[in-house]
């Protein structure tokens, strides 16, 4: 499994992980709009067993756009939004694909809340389209 | 689109209102845009600052040289993060100072539609940019 290494912008913060950058989701709902600011956040699942970050982290946490219980962590320094835990997957952290020292070696695998995409984001590839979240 | 637009946080901490049509809306794809918003690319739309009025919330403001080399000052969440706005910054105009707020903040984005994106060099590839619309591989001086 590939090795990914990221940090924030202000270098407070940075991390390891072991993922399969290839898989990334685009995420449209608006939590993820308001958290980044932007249209849609792309994001990375790994292993929170390989992830390694140092420095210090802020959580926010709020119900998701699925419904469900998510801890957002950004950098306290900066704001650079870095990783996700969704509450109902322990062991998995979501990575936001911008603060990787790389971020080129993320790939699309699928798109969710497509339904809340702002409708000229077109997102490259024959990959999965979900109008929510997966079943 | 309604006026006035609505804005602010994801917590709610910090709110905003704009009172006049934004002058533009854009997209910027420079490596300090994808890692502050941990996304591909950041979502703009630039407002006359006298439009512009922080109407709940204490925001925490962050200085920082961009790579286009000018200083920019941008309003954060200290609660959730969140980037939704910058200081006052000189307009093209002579005169007239402008605001980027982070579009993506806005309670309503479904009508937001840029017409430019900058610094495309840096684009992520899997981002298919609209066709005919303005592209620039840095930032226009």
């Amino acid at each position: 499994m590939a090795k990914i290494t990221g940090g924030c912008l202000c270098g407070a913060v940075r991390y390891t992980a072991d993922a399969d950058p290839t898989s990334a989701t685009v995420c449209h709902c608006r939590d993820c709009q308001k958290f980044t600011g932007s249209a849609f956040a792309a994001l990375v699942r790994v292993p929170s067993e390989g992830l390694t970050i140092e420095g210090n982290l802020k959580t926010f946490s709020s119900i998701g756009g699925s419904g469900n219980p998510i801890l957002r962590h950004f950098c306290p320094e900066c704001g650079s939004s870095i990783a996700e835990e969704p509450g109902t997957r322990p062991g998995v952290v979501i990575l936001n694909v911008g603060t990787f020292d790389d971020p080129a070696i993320a790939k699309p695998g699928r798109e969710i809340f497509r339904g809340d995409a702002l409708p000229w984001v077109h997102v490259d590839g024959d990959i999965q389209r979900f109008t929510k979240r997966p079943d | 689109m309604k006026l006035p637009l609505t804005g602010g946080c994801l917590c709610g901490a910090l709110r905003y209102e704009i009172s006049e049509l934004p002058l533009m809306t854009y997209t910027c794809h420079c490596i300090d845009c994808q890692h502050l918003t941990g996304s591909a690319f950041s979502l703009a739309i630039t407002v006359p600052d006298t439009a512009f009025r922080l109407t709940k919330g204490e925001p925490r403001v962050l200085r920082r040289t961009a790579e286009s080399g000018r200083i920019v000052e941008r309003w954060l969440c200290p609660e959730c993060g969140s980037w939704i706005v910058g200081s006052p910054q000189p307009d093209a105009t002579p005169g007239e100072m402008i605001r980027r707020v982070r579009a993506g903040t806005l309670d309503d984005t479904s009508w937001l539609r840029p017409i430019a994106h900058f610094w495309a060099r840096s684009k992520q590839p899997w981002v298919v940019l609209p066709e005919g619309d303005q592209i620039f591989e840095t930032q226009p001086g």
